[in-house]
This record gives structure tokens, C-alpha cells and sequence, in this order.
């Protein structure tokens, strides 16, 4: 009798352990439709609208090699971190008001005399996301205005552009050697942008 | 062991089959009295053990039917004392209980009550084997003035894929949660959809997860990164329904190659999109949707609450119950149910979460489908006659043996 | 030989005897008497027994229910003070308070208030934190004692509050409560100040410098509607100045009187909220008040009532009844403040005290009973035990009557209820059984019992120190299901744990030798118990049933593995093994009652000790009675190791022969 109950256990026990453990199944059962698929679908979600409800950016950029990205703020569309200092920031925004007037806020934070409408006229021309802006450089001490003490040897590189919507900057600033050996890098980036439609 | 010896007044008899002998066991008051003892134990543990690892885990490794033994646990640490499986208990019980209580209990007026007993216990422990095969059981909330028509399953995530036609979906496919929650550690399956026009591959289902953007935080253990994001794993909540499972799925198109790897989880807002050729879907990863043969419309719901505190004193629904053409108005609250084609719908709770008096509320009703849903009652009634008819008659047995003041006693 | 230890067994007995009188004596003192030193306030004038009369049946509204007064201030006064009585000296006699007096000194004559002992506070190093002067050994500390550290322990209660509960450690969580006590003594201590101080109208200069004129907000309350006009029609600030600082002052001045206390009813008698002077006050300013008027008399009345306490007391009863009979008058067609006189009544007669006495006086007579044996005064002392038990049971079945009408539910709803039921119970059982079988051990442990459980009664209102006739939550309102499942399984604690008490009655007797080796004593013990188990089985498993058909009915789930069901199914689980043991014999009368025995330790835990687990129905959350549990059990684990060692002493001096099985096998 103790050899039966025996056997019977071990069968019963090779049943229970004995799991589907295979690699391929055939699977899939339709149901019926219900009130919840009756809920507006987005679709063609992000990951970004998928895991955070995020709305999409309106502009996007290629992150270029060595430059952190970081997330997005209220003010910051891109943001981005470069430099061995680490001090180096990007960033780019989506704001009102006139190119002549964004031009000269920058210069004003670098201690510079603001210009006229017509040296604003005369700086270079950049394309930035099919729009035309112009390119702004400045260099000294970087006073940003928001409490943060002034930051000697500073230097700007950006560029201020007029789309649909407002004005596009892409502002660099950062230490002097540094913006001075991102500043193509800076170009290219810019040029790369895309708004969202 | 069993009741019918006593070796020192019968003649000799044959010694008995080993067939008897095992009959003799399981339908022994000693095994009863073991089984019942063992029940105790898994019932003690099991409460002890709740409080740290929640109610369905606990359930699941004590009841469930594929649990064969157990380790119990108290605050975390081990018990050494192994311990068989409820379901196999109770099992075992039924079958003590068929032989030795019913086959074989002595019959006759005098023991009638506990026949009846027994069979009633039968009953109840039938009705709890039903139960736990065959009944189902979801969550479905509804606000004012909306309608629903489908209940959500507590604990089973599904991926669901959705052929979107005009902007909606048009056909639902559904992958169950067993095709996918073994897949721990980085097992991987290829789940063949005949009716759509891919496959999807899926792997390391995780039973509670959260998607985190890398730029927030780095993944630490070398997660998989899918277009920014990576599937944290998090710990078991100790309420099981609070879980949001998630996996890495590929899809798998019909030539062969294959999509980038994406993430579904239960803990996201939107699903992913996919296009094959100008059809489009998309995959989601949901609690299991299970629909209801009508449609609940809530007309109206009332929070009551004790005056002048946040205790609620009442919760009551009036709904309309929609199928085809009919429409029946009808109340639930607590304690009086809505039962209608098999199913019951309970007032389970109400939202939001903390809500008080004078906010917004949606109701909450829990929704079940048990064939036994009775028949504990039946049994109830069933338990108490014979016992009550033992009862009384070893009660008038006592008070005539008083009476009688027999030298000996009294 | 028999006789050496029989003698040795008598003198235990008697020292565990006395050693419980003891016990029951000293509970009832300490219950009863009042806390710490008489503090000494001068100049105190105790309140007579009239006004407080007048005071008790106010109504309030409190938890849920409208309540008399007395009531609120009984669980208020234990809440704060542990204790239903104060006792302070006014130089030269010492007066006791009660939590009447004390609620009408503190609303209204807060002077003498602010000086009694009202706050318990047992770890000095709460003092410590908040930086107050431990002073000797006193536990009970004034308001004036502490309000050095007030700010301190707002804000330190402030911030623990911020941390969950569960993780708090005890300093941190008795500051918080001490906080909450504190906000909820100050809320009553300054709810009269609106009485008191009137808003200030802004003063005329004529010269010898801005007077202060005084208005009463009642007054004011009259001129809402023009003052609201008035603000609506000015657009510059300056203009509406004088009156926006008198609508301030009396915002600020309803805030004080917002909360804590609602006795005013609503006007209409559809409407459940009672108010609180603030709220009435504030009603009638924002011009939301059907009926103003009413309101504004409420008010003035209650102006006149707070002015008039700390002066001539029979002024202040004449306008506390004209208060009374305006709300209480107001309050009596409504149907929620049917019970107040009733309640009132409830509490003044102590009904449960008076049943302990009977219980006591009826357990001294069990002793007396013991003590002389089978004689002519045994008989008398047996008889004065039942009609002394049946006595404390009238009182004790009556209280729960009153209980029921006044809650306007069945008996059993929370564990207060648990308690004094299953006391009852208990003691009922017990005399049916002494009823069956007339030999005096049923009816020895009846009175023994019932003390014992309204002492727990009383040991547990005074831990809680919360109104225990509150309504209940929305799930255990359906009046029949609770009705039947809760008594039931109810009455199967108390079977089960009579059949306990029994059986270490029998433990004991034998192990002491104090029965004289009576096998028919014996044999009728033994009956006795296992009738009683199968009564607790027949009781907790129909109970239990009942509760899972309860639970399926409302949430669709006939087992929810909510702790308490656990309980009960333990008890069943465990009731049927003992049967089913003692069928196959496997038990005999010793294992039967060693068994029962331990069936106590499993309801307690049923009872008891699911509720501090803190998951679950039925979670409660407290831990303050988690040490009793505890030494319920060593003193049950003791008792059992008792029984074992008696039991094999027993076995070893027996001659050794086959012994019968105990239980015969035709026994079903």
C-alpha cells in the first residue's frame, strides 16, 4: 500500500509542477466592443503623452554628442548642459515680443549699450527651423537678472528668430573658451530644429 | 482509531483488506479531528499573515488549488512547519466527511440531527470549491449621467489590441495575463495573433512597474531604454489591485522582421500606435475587461453622511439597467443588491478617493458572478435544523436521565 | 493524605480568593475616586445640584447623535482627564466634580477652569519637550500650567501630525493627542467669548480721548441686512472702513465658537446638521438664514446665559433653563432628540455600577457557600448567591434595554456592547446551567463572572474614552443581519468561554483537592462543559454562516477573510475537533477539559486580538489593551500547565489498569 501511495504522489506532484514553459502560443480572443472603447483614442501618442500625459514639444532638436540633455521647464522647450565646467547651458523658447527688443535684453545682461532696429537689420542672418533670425554674440560679465550673482568671463551665443507663433531663441551662454568652441556646434543645432505642426 | 472497535468483546475477525483499512482511515473521526486541527492552523496563519504580504497573495498561496503545501510566515520570517494546501485540506474533508459522516455514520432517529449536519457541511464545502472555480468578479465604476457596460477584472492585466477604424475601434483582440505574467526574468514568448496581421513578442513582465523617463532617472540595473524610458520595477503593493503590471513587447510583422522594442503598461495614459500597411492599431496593456450582457446608466447617487462628521451613513445608486429595448429603473445600495441574469452588482465604494460631503462623487459597484452564490445559505438552514434537532434530543435525553435520579449520578 | 492536601488546597483557594476580591476592590477604587492631589482653586464656588440638573439634558449635537450634555461632557472629561471626577479645594473644603460641573465651569466660568487639574499627561517627558516644569508627582496639570508651552506643543504637535501614525513613536504620539486635547479644551474654554466680549464699535473722540463702545453680536446679527447693504453699495474701501472691521470682529469672534460644541437645532425639520454658535452667528451675517430671528434669540439667550456664570448662580439658572427650554423646546419634535431625557436618566442611574454591587455582593455569598459546605448555611448562602446574581442580571439586562432604545439599534454594535452582552450572557447561561444541574459550581462562577466583566466594561469606557452609543458605519446598519449574526456569534463567545471558565473551575478543584474526589461532581462538570461546546459550536458556526450570507449580500463576498470572520471560524474549526476527538476517543474527560480550557485562549483572540491587528472590518487601532490581552493569556497557559501537572500527578498515583474509553461509541 506504501508503494501505491507512493507512486500516486509523485504522479501528482509531476502534474503540479509540470508548467507550460514554452517560447511560441498561439493566443488572441476577441471581445466585444464596450462603453470604455467608446472613449476618444489619441492616436499616434509619444512616449512622453503615453507615460506622462506630456503634451507634445513644439520644437525638437537633435541632441549633439557631449551636450546633457535635461527636462523641459515651463520656460524651457530644450534644455541642454555642455561643457567640462559644466556651467554651460543651452536652451531654447518659444516667447512674445519684437527680435530687437530679445537682442537687447541679451546685450543687457552682458553689461552692452543696446543697439538700434537697424544694426539689429544688419547682423547675420541664420535659418532656424525654416525661419529667419539673427545670429547674436556677446562676451563679458554675464548678469542674468534673477538674484544670481554676475558671472565674469561669460560669454553669449544665440540666435533669436521670428516664427508663427512668436519669437524662437536658441540661447547659449556659458565660460568664454567654452561657448567659443561650441559656438558651430551651437549652429548646427540650431539649423537642425524642428517646429511641431 | 475508528469508533467501531473493541477488541475485548467481539469474537476474532478476519484481518481487514488493506482496502477497508484505508477506508477505516479516511473516514476516521481521528483524521477529521487532524483535518479540522490543520484548517485551524492555515486559517491562523493566513490572518497573521495578511496583515504583512495583503489578501490576495495570502489567499493564493493558502487556497489556492494549485498550492499543494506552504511555509507560513509571520512579520516576514519563515515558520518551519510545513504545512498542506486549504484547498487540499478542505478536499480531504469532504471525503472524511462523505464517508464518515454520511456512508458510514450510524443511522437511526437518535443520529438523524447530525446526518443532516453533515450533508449541510457538504453543501457548504461544494459551494466553496464552485466558488473559487467558477466565480468571477470585477470592479465598475460610473459617474452621473454615464453609462457602462463592462466591468474591470481586479487583478488581471491583458494586452489589448484595437483595430482603429474612423478614429475608433473597430475590433478588440485580447491577450490574457497568463499568457504573459511567467515571464520573469527576461523569458521572452512570441504570441501568435491569427486574426490580426502581426505577432507580438513579449518579455520581462513585471507584476508592479512604473515607466521613468531616463532624463528623471538612470536606470540602475541596466533596464532596456525604449525611446527614452525604461520600466522601473517597484514592490508588490499589499493591496493586490493597486498593482500596475507592464512588460517590453515587440511586434512582429508577418515577413519576419521586427519593430523596435516598446513598453506597455497598465500605469499609462495613452496606448501605442502601430500601422501595417493602411490598417492601424493600437496595443494598450489594461485591468481585463469583462462586459456585461446590459448596460448600467447612474441616474443618480447619494452620499449620505452622519451630520457633522465624515462617517458615511448611507451610499445609494439609482440606476437604469439598459438591454435592447428595455430599460428598468433600479436601486442598489449597501446591503440590497441589484441580481439580474446571474450577475450581482454590490455598492462597493464611491470616488473620489476621500472624498466628503458636498464634493463631486461617481459610484462604485463591484460586480459577481457565482453559480453558488446560495447555496451557503441553503446550507446554513440545512446545518442548523439537524443541529438543532440533535440538539434538542440530547437535551431531553439528559433532562429524563436527571429525572430518573439514578443512584450513581445525580 | 486527602485530607493534608485538601487543607493545603482550601488555604490556595482562599488566597486566590482574596487575591481577587483584591483585585476588584482596588479597580473600583481607582476607577472611582478622583485623580491626583485637590488642586486648590480660591475662592470656588461649587455649582448645586439644581443648575447641574438643568444643565444635564441640553442637548447637543456630538459623533453623529444628538446627546444630553452630561453625556458629551462625561466622555469629554474622561477623554482629557481619565477620570469622570475632579477634585479641587477652594482653600478650605475639597469638592468633587463631575464632568457636568466641570463642562459649566469650563464654558462658563473659564476663570476657575483655566486652574483645574484638568490635563492628564503621564510621561514627563512631554513636559519636557514642550518645556513645562514636571512638578512632583502629580499626573494632572491646568490649562494655566501649561500655558507656558502651548505654542511649543502647537507646533511640535503640528509637525508629528505630519508623520503616519503608525510610525510615530510614543513621545511623538502622546503630544499629538495632547495637542488635539488641548485644541479641543480651548475650542470649548473661548466659545463663549463673543458672549463675553461683545464687538467694539469704533469710538467718537470728544475730546477726553476715543471711547469704546461695546455692542453685543446679537445686536448686530439684527443689523446684518443693512450692514451687507452697505458694503455691497460702497466701492472704496475707505468709506465701508468702520463696518468691514466690525464684520471682522465678528468673523474672528464666530471662529471661537465654530466648532466643539453644536447645540443649536436647525429651524427646519428636514435638516440633520445641528449648528454651533458660530455657525448661527455666521448664518445669519452672510444673510443665508431662513429665519433669522430665531437665530438672533438663540444667541442673545446664550449671551445672557455666559454672562450670567460667573455671577449670582441663581441669575445664571433662571436664564440656563430659559435656554433649555428655547433649544430643547425647539429639539423635541424632531426625531433625533427623542432619547435625551432617556440618556440623561441612563447615565445618572449607573445601572452597570449598581449590577456590579449585586455581582459582588453575590459572589461574597459563593464564597461563604465554599466556605461552609453541604449544611443548613451553605443553602442560605447558595440561595442569597442566585437571588443576588439574578439581581445584578435584572440591572444589567435592563441597561442593555435602554441601551438599544436610546441607540435605536440591536444590542451589539461595537466592543463597549460586546462586553456588557456577553457579561449578561455569561451569567444567564451560567444559572441555566446551575438551573440543570443543581450542583453549585455553575452558580459559583456566575457572580464571579459578571463582576469580572463589567469591570472590564468599565476598565475599557475609561481607556476609550469614546461615546460608545455613537452611531455605527454604513456597512453594519442593516438592522437585521446585524441583529443576527453579531448576537449570535455573541452568544457563542460567551458559551464558549463559560465552558473555559467551567473547566478551570474543575482544574482547579481537583488540582486543590477541594472536591473531594466527587466523581459525580465531577462527571456533572464534565456534562456540563461539553454541552456547553456544543452549544458554542452550534452557536458560532450558525453565527458565522449568518455573517458570511450578511457579507455576500452586501459586498458580494461570502468570505472575506476579514480577521474577525477568521476568529469565529477558529472557534468552530476548533470546537468540532474537540467533538470529533472525544467521539473517536482520542480525549477523555481530562483532554475535553484541558481542551475547553484553551478555547478561551482562542475567542480572545477572536474577541480581542484580531482587533489590533490593525487590517481588516473590524480594525481598530488602539494598542493600549494589547498588555491585557497578553496576560489573559499567560494566566490561561498557566492554568493549562496546571492541569497538565495535575493531571500526570494523577495518572501516576492511579493503579495501573486498561482504562475504558471515555466516551462510548454509540455516541453520535
Amino acid at each position: 500500500m506504501t508503494g501505491r501511495a507512493a507512486c500516486l504522489i509523485a504522479c501528482v506532484a509531476l502534474v503540479s509542477s509540470c508548467g507550460k514553459d514554452d517560447r511560441e502560443r498561439v493566443v488572441g480572443e476577441s471581445r466585444p466592443l464596450t462603453t470604455h472603447d467608446e472613449k476618444p483614442v489619441k492616436l499616434g501618442a509619444t512616449s512622453d503623452e503615453r507615460f506622462r500625459d506630456a503634451k507634445p514639444a513644439p520644437v525638437r532638436g537633435k541632441t549633439p554628442e557631449g551636450w546633457l540633455e535635461l527636462p523641459a521647464s515651463q520656460f524651457r522647450l530644450l534644455n541642454y548642459r555642455f561643457g567640462e565646467s559644466g556651467m554651460g547651458e543651452v536652451w531654447v523658447t518659444i516667447a512674445s515680443g519684437g527680435v530687437a527688443d530679445n537682442v537687447n535684453r541679451w546685450l543687457g545682461q552682458f553689461g552692452k549699450a543696446p543697439i538700434d532696429a537697424a544694426s539689429v537689420a544688419a547682423m547675420e542672418r541664420i535659418t532656424v527651423a525654416g525661419s529667419e533670425g539673427v545670429w547674436v554674440e556677446a562676451a563679458g560679465e554675464y548678469a542674468s537678472g534673477m538674484g544670481a550673482p554676475p558671472k565674469p568671463g561669460f560669454a553669449l551665443a544665440g540666435v533669436v528668430a521670428t516664427i508663427d507663433a512668436g519669437i524662437l531663441t536658441v540661447k547659449m551662454v556659458g565660460p568664454e573658451a567654452e561657448v567659443a568652441a561650441a559656438k558651430s556646434v551651437l549652429r548646427e543645432f540650431a539649423a537642425g530644429l524642428e517646429l511641431a505642426r | 482509531m475508528s469508533a467501531r472497535s473493541n477488541e475485548t468483546t467481539e469474537t476474532p475477525r478476519a484481518p481487514r483488506s488493506s482496502g477497508s483499512r484505508l477506508i477505516d482511515l479516511f473516514s476516521g473521526f481521528g483524521l477529521a479531528t487532524v483535518l479540522l486541527l490543520l484548517l485551524a492552523l492555515l486559517t491562523w496563519f493566513a490572518t497573521l499573515e495578511q496583515i504583512d504580504n495583503g489578501l490576495h497573495q495570502t489567499l493564493r498561496k493558502y487556497f489556492h488549488w494549485k498550492a499543494w503545501w506552504l511555509l507560513p510566515e509571520i512579520k516576514g520570517r519563515l515558520v518551519p512547519l510545513p504545512l498542506p494546501g486549504g484547498y487540499w485540506v478542505c478536499a480531504l474533508l469532504f471525503v472524511n466527511l462523505l464517508l464518515g459522516g454520511v456512508i458510514r455514520i450510524r443511522k437511526g432517529w437518535k443520529h438523524s440531527g447530525n446526518l443532516i449536519s453533515h450533508l449541510g457541511i457538504l453543501m457548504l464545502l461544494v459551494a466553496g470549491g464552485v466558488a473559487h472555480h467558477a466565480s468571477e468578479r470585477g470592479n465598475m465604476p460610473v459617474r452621473e449621467g454615464e453609462m457602462n457596460n463592462a466591468a474591470e477584472d481586479y487583478f488581471e492585466y491583458v494586452i489589448e489590441i484595437a483595430e482603429i477604424r474612423d478614429g475608433k475601434p473597430a475590433s478588440v483582440q485580447v491577450v490574457r495575463g497568463r499568457h504573459i505574467d511567467d515571464l520573469r526574468d527576461g523569458r521572452q514568448r512570441l504570441l501568435r495573433l491569427p486574426g490580426l496581421p502581426f505577432d507580438l513578442e513579449a518579455a520581462s513582465y513585471l507584476a508592479n512597474a512604473l515607466p521613468v523617463s531616463v532624463r528623471e532617472r538612470a536606470p540602475a540595473r541596466g533596464e532596456l531604454v525604449c525611446d527614452g524610458y525604461y520600466l522601473m520595477e517597484r514592490p508588490e503593493e499589499v493591496n493586490a489591485e493597486a498593482n500596475a503590471a507592464a512588460c517590453y513587447v515587440r511586434v512582429v510583422r508577418r515577413d519576419g522582421s521586427k519593430d523596435a522594442p516598446f513598453i506597455l503598461a497598465g500605469a499609462s495614459f495613452h496606448p501605442l500606435t502601430v500601422r501595417d500597411g493602411d490598417r492601424m492599431f493600437t496595443i494598450d496593456m489594461r485591468k481585463r475587461l469583462w462586459p456585461m450582457p446590459f448596460t448600467v446608466k447612474l441616474d443618480r447617487f447619494t452620499a449620505e453622511f452622519h451630520p457633522g462628521t465624515m462617517k458615511p451613513a448611507k451610499f445609494v445608486s439609482r440606476v437604469t439597467r439598459i438591454q435592447g429595448a428595455d430599460e428598468v429603473g433600479v436601486t442598489i445600495q449597501m446591503n440590497e443588491p441589484m441580481r439580474h441574469e446571474g450577475l450581482t452588482f454590490y455598492q462597493a465604494s464611491y470616488g473620489p478617493p476621500g472624498a466628503g460631503p458636498g464634493q463631486e462623487l461617481y459610484s462604485v459597484f463591484e460586480v459577481v458572478k457565482n453559480p453558488a452564490d446560495q447555496w451557503p445559505a441553503y446550507s446554513l438552514y440545512i446545518v442548523s435544523f439537524g443541529m438543532l434537532v440533535t440538539f434538542l434530543i440530547k437535551l431531553g435525553g439528559y433532562i429524563a436521565s436527571r429525572s430518573r435520579k439514578s443512584p450513581t449520578y445525580g | 493524605m486527602a485530607d493534608r492536601t485538601s487543607r493545603a488546597g482550601r488555604w490556595a483557594a482562599a488566597v486566590l480568593a482574596m487575591a481577587g476580591l483584591a483585585t476588584v476592590f482596588y479597580h473600583l477604587v481607582v476607577d472611582n475616586t478622583p485623580k491626583g492631589e485637590a488642586r486648590t482653586v480660591d475662592g470656588y464656588r461649587p455649582w448645586s445640584a439644581e443648575t447641574i440638573a438643568a444643565a444635564e439634558t441640553l442637548p447637543v449635537q456630538d459623533g453623529g447623535r444628538v446627546k444630553p450634555l452630561q453625556t458629551f461632557a462625561g466622555f469629554t472629561m474622561l477623554a482629557l482627564h481619565g477620570a469622570r471626577s475632579m477634585k479641587v479645594s477652594d482653600g478650605s473644603k475639597t469638592h468633587v466634580l463631575r464632568p457636568t460641573a466641570w463642562m459649566l465651569d469650563l464654558l462658563f466660568r473659564p476663570a476657575f477652569a483655566m486652574r483645574q487639574p484638568t490635563f492628564r499627561i503621564d510621561n514627563a517627558h512631554v513636559l519636557e519637550a514642550i518645556g513645562v516644569e514636571a512638578r512632583g508627582r502629580r499626573d494632572r496639570y491646568s490649562y494655566e500650567d501649561l500655558l507656558g508651552g502651548r505654542e511649543k506643543l502647537v507646533q511640535l504637535g503640528q509637525s508629528y501630525s505630519r508623520i503616519e501614525s503608525k510610525q510615530r513613536d510614543p513621545l511623538q504620539s502622546q503630544i499629538v493627542d495632547l495637542a488635539t486635547n488641548l485644541r479641543l479644551y480651548e475650542g470649548l474654554l473661548h466659545y463663549f467669548t463673543f458672549a463675553r466680549a461683545g464687538v467694539v464699535l469704533d469710538g467718537l473722540d470728544d475730546g477726553s480721548g476715543p471711547t469704546e463702545k461695546r455692542a453685543d453680536v446679537s445686536a448686530l446679527m439684527a443689523t446684518a441686512p443693512m450692514i451687507r447693504s452697505q458694503i455691497d453699495a460702497s466701492d472704496m474701501q475707505d468709506a465701508a472702513g468702520p463696518i468691514r472691521r466690525l464684520l471682522q470682529q465678528v468673523v474672528e469672534l464666530s471662529n471661537h465658537s465654530k466648532f466643539v460644541l453644536f447645540p443649536i437645532p436647525p429651524i427646519d425639520p428636514s435638516e440633520t446638521t445641528w449648528l454651533s454658535a458660530g455657525d448661527a452667528i455666521m448664518t445669519v451675517m452672510t444673510g443665508s438664514a431662513a429665519d433669522p430671528g430665531t437665530f438672533i434669540d438663540d444667541i442673545r439667550q446664550l449671551e445672557a446665559t455666559a454672562r450670567a456664570g460667573p455671577g449670582d448662580e441663581a441669575a445664571f439658572r433662571t436664564q440656563l433653563e430659559a435656554l433649555h427650554s428655547r433649544l430643547a423646546g425647539r429639539a423635541e419634535p424632531r426625531s433625533d432628540a427623542k432619547h435625551v431625557a432617556l440618556e440623561s436618566a441612563y447615565y445618572r442611574k449607573n445601572w452597570f455600577l449598581s449590577g456590579l454591587a449585586w455581582f459582588l455582593f453575590g459572589s461574597l455569598a459563593v464564597l461563604g457557600m465554599w466556605t461552609v459546605g453541604e449544611s443548613r448555611a451553605g443553602r442560605w448562602f447558595s440561595s442569597a448567591a442566585a437571588l443576588a446574581t439574578l439581581v445584578g442580571l435584572a440591572f444589567c439586562t435592563t441597561a442593555i434595554v435602554k441601551r438599544c432604545i436610546i441607540m435605536e439599534r440591536p444590542p451589539v454594535g461595537n466592543l463597549y456592547d460586546t462586553i456588557i452582552f456577553i457579561g449578561s450572557s455569561v451569567v444567564l447561561f451560567a444559572l441555566i446551567v446551575e438551573w440543570l444541574t443543581r450542583r453549585g459550581f455553575a452558580l459559583a462562577t456566575a457572580p464571579i463572572l459578571g463582576t469580572a466583566f463589567i469591570l472590564l466594561a468599565r476598565r475599557y469606557e475609561l481607556g476609550e474614552a469614546n461615546d460608545h452609543m455613537d452611531p455605527l458605519v454604513a456597512v453594519l446598519d442593516s438592522n437585521f443581519w446585524l441583529t443576527t449574526h453579531v448576537i449570535t456569534i455573541t452568544l457563542g463567545y460567551s458559551a464558549g468561554l463559560l465552558a473555559a471558565f467551567l473547566s478551570a473551575l474543575h482544574v482547579l478543584l481537583r488540582g486543590l483537592g477541594l472536591d473531594g474526589g466527587d466523581s459525580g461532581l465531577r462527571r456533572s462538570m464534565t456534562r456540563a462543559v461539553y454541552g456547553m461546546i456544543c452549544f458554542t459550536l452550534f452557536l458560532s458556526l450558525i453565527g458565522t454562516v449568518l455573517g458570511g450570507i450578511w457579507a455576500n449580500d452586501s459586498w458580494g463576498r461570502f468570505w472575506g477573510w476579514d480577521p474577525k470572520e477568521n476568529g469565529a471560524l477558529l472557534i468552530v474549526l476548533w470546537t468540532l475537533a474537540i467533538l470529533h476527538a472525544r467521539l473517536g476517543g482520542h480525549i477523555g474527560e481530562w483532554g475535553l477539559h484541558l481542551a475547553s480550557i484553551f478555547t478561551a485562549i482562542v475567542i480572545t483572540f477572536s474577541w480581542w486580538h484580531v482587533n489590533f491587528l490593525g487590517v481588516g472590518l473590524h480594525s481598530y487601532g488602539f494598542t493600549a489593551g494589547k498588555n491585557t490581552i497578553w496576560s489573559f493569556y499567560a494566566a490561561l497557559s498557566a492554568i493549562l500547565a496546571f492541569g497538565f501537572v495535575v493531571r500526570a500527578v494523577e495518572s501516576a498515583r492511579r493503579p495501573k489498569t486498561p482504562h475504558p474509553q471515555a466516551a462510548p461509541a454509540t455516541e453520535a
